[in-house]
């Protein structure tokens, strides 16, 4: 690992000889919020910002995807699609890192995704530490995600001019290896990397009633609690909470042949636990009819499916699904419902 | 020999049959793939036995309803075209006044020549098979339906909200910016075309297979809406779903 400092002046330098290297992918500024975009020109990036609409693990499984190229008049003559290109992801907060952590091990997974693979294996993150909640909503604190250990190919801290930056793989230093916008961390630059980190601490509170690795068996107490019924009566099915959560993968398959009726693509969309359709299976069986099973089902599928299967929550803390829900169901609320707070 | 397909158009403003042509890329490729004997719009000729017809507008004469009827006799597959014909769309909001009275505001004193009838659905007259909505129809949605009906296969309504595609787009929410937006409770299909756009969702294509009213009515009510404000807003193309708003108003 290097520690290096970054001029904040270097920066749309680094911009214009990144994207010379690679397809860029950072925060940008969409109305008043923002949303992670290809960065063609220094002054589209927008480092200073909260948060994103949708996460950049979004990136990486994109809507729409193509996955095979058919031939109804000959099946066997049908190509799988694999597609990628080297990527950077340039501003990726912590939370949204470990949302792409938490993709990896499930795309990993027996059978691996080799589109989601590909794309991975081509795309370096430059990470960037927040030095405060975004929204009322984060549980990044009490999820301990406000912080990096590992995932990340480069790491940004803010020291007000300048960053300071740790590189943690080969990837990441061989990107900048030549490039002149970097220094070697000074005495100086460590002391302030200490203050700002000791100023970021004291603005990450915690959020939940009980510690959150009771979560999993409070949720199961949880179970039969009247909690699911009010929430379900809130919910309005819409799928927000899911499409812009970093760890939902779930999608659906769909073909779509052209006008010869020969050729066809076969593509996946993002799909959505909360749809009434999801759970819905051959004879009209549905397993989770209702609004209130289906959030409960969010819930376990984050904090004991997810922590049952890989032995952590699939839940990243980031605040989306709570802060964009247009009904105001709130995750930080619901968890401190069931714990007891 | 390709598929005979007639395109019919009842009281509407005729922007769905316009969709269709409006498909300029793609006109030549669906001429090679189907045969249009009727299009009013278009053609000349008439065709009298179809392989598909598509059916735009509501019935609100009773020609128009023995018209729709005869078609349904000459065609195997009749698919509805656009609110009008789906929902009865903006037509339908006569029928929330006295009938009397909408015909002699319109025709004035020479009402009785005008034998006006509350707005149906193509489905309210017909057994359809397949029914396309908005307003106007999504181009995209039209040749998928189209291109599935063609392989003998049956189209796969989209099971999400308009917020799922808008979602999807990656836009900023309406409710963010002070709007209040249909979509988390209309039907997709048509790319949250209006959101992405800045309008708020009308609701154009109809509500979702369970949409949950009830709460949609209390945000309306939260962001300061009236009583009539979220009556119109509802009713604006689904006059024929009824709402209950007496729950959510009486004090």
């Amino acid at each position: 690992m290097k520690t290096l400092v970054l001029s904040k002046m270097d920066v749309p330098g680094l911009v214009e000889a990144l994207g010379e290297t690679a397809r860029l992918i950072g925060p940008r500024k969409k109305e008043h919020q923002f949303v992670f975009g290809q960065i063609t020109k220094p002054e589209q990036l927008a480092l200073e910002y909260p948060t994103t609409i949708l996460p950049p693990s979004r990136q990486l499984f994109p809507n729409d995807e193509p996955l095979v190229r058919l031939r109804l008049d000959d099946v066997a003559a049908s190509r799988e699609i694999v597609e990628g290109e080297k990527t950077i992801l340039l501003g990726v907060h912590p939370c949204d890192v470990q949302g792409i952590n938490i993709l990896d091990e499930v795309f990993s997974d027996s059978p691996p995704d080799a589109n989601y693979l590909t794309r991975r294996s081509q795309t370096i993150i430059i990470a960037l530490e927040c030095q405060a909640p975004c929204s009322p909503y984060n549980l990044c604190f009490d999820k301990g995600t406000y912080r990096l250990e590992w995932g990340y190919d480069l790491l940004m801290i803010d020291l007000g001019d300048r960053y300071f930056v740790f590189t943690r793989t080969g990837a990441g230093e061989e990107l900048i290896g030549d490039l002149p916008f970097f220094r070697a961390a000074t005495p100086a630059d460590r002391e302030a990397l200490g203050r700002a980190r000791e100023t970021q601490a004291g603005s990450f509170k915690t959020r939940l009633a009980g510690p959150v690795n009771r979560l999993p068996n409070a949720l199961k107490e949880a179970y039969d609690d009247l909690l699911w019924e009010a929430v379900g009566r809130r919910c309005l099915s819409c799928e927000t909470c899911t499409n812009v959560c970093p760890t939902c993968y779930c999608f659906d398959v769909a073909d779509e042949v052209e006008l010869d009726l020969v050729n066809g693509t076969r593509c996946r969309q993002w799909d959505s636990c909360q749809s009434c359709t999801f759970a819905e299976v051959a004879g009209g069986e549905n397993f989770r009819p209702r609004p209130s099973e289906r959030q409960r089902h969010r819930l376990f599928k984050k904090e004991v499916y997810q922590y049952e299967k890989y032995g952590r929550s699939a839940c990243v803390g980031c605040g989306r699904c709570s802060a964009q829900c247009v009904a105001s169901i709130r995750l930080n609320e619901m968890y401190n419902q069931v714990l007891g707070g | 020999m390709k598929p005979k397909v007639g395109v019919f158009s009842f009281t509407s403003c005729e922007g769905c049959q316009l969709t269709i042509l409006n498909l300029e890329d793609e006109m030549l490729d669906l001429l090679g793939a189907i045969e249009i004997v009727n299009f009013r719009e278009a053609i000349d000729e008439r065709g009298h036995e179809y392989d598909v017809a598509f059916v735009e507008g509501s019935i609100t004469t009773p020609e128009e309803a023995e018209e729709v009827r005869e078609i349904r006799e000459r065609t195997k597959i009749l698919v509805a075209l656009g609110a009008c014909a789906t929902l009865g769309g903006i037509n339908a909001i006569k029928n929330r006044h006295d009938l009397h009275q909408v015909r002699r505001k319109v025709y004035g004193d020479g009402a009785h020549h005008f034998p006006t009838e509350a707005t149906q659905r193509v489905r309210d007259v017909v057994p359809v098979e397949y029914e396309m909505h908005g307003c106007p129809i999504s181009k995209r949605e039209f040749l998928q339906v189209t291109k599935t009906l063609l392989l003998g296969r049956v189209p796969r309504p989209s099971p999400h909200a308009v917020c799922t595609e808008c979602k999807t787009a990656g836009n900023v929410c309406l409710f963010d910016k002070g709007i209040c937006c249909l979509g988390p409770i209309t039907r997709a299909g048509c790319g949250a075309i209006c959101p992405t756009y800045g309008g708020d969702c009308v609701a154009c294509r109809g509500l979702v297979d369970e949409p949950n009213l009830a709460s949609m009515i209390e945000i309306m009510k939260s962001k300061g809406m009236s009583r009539q404000e979220v009556e119109d807003r509802l009713t604006q193309f689904n006059t024929l779903e009824p709402v209950d708003l007496e729950p959510h108003f009486s004090s």
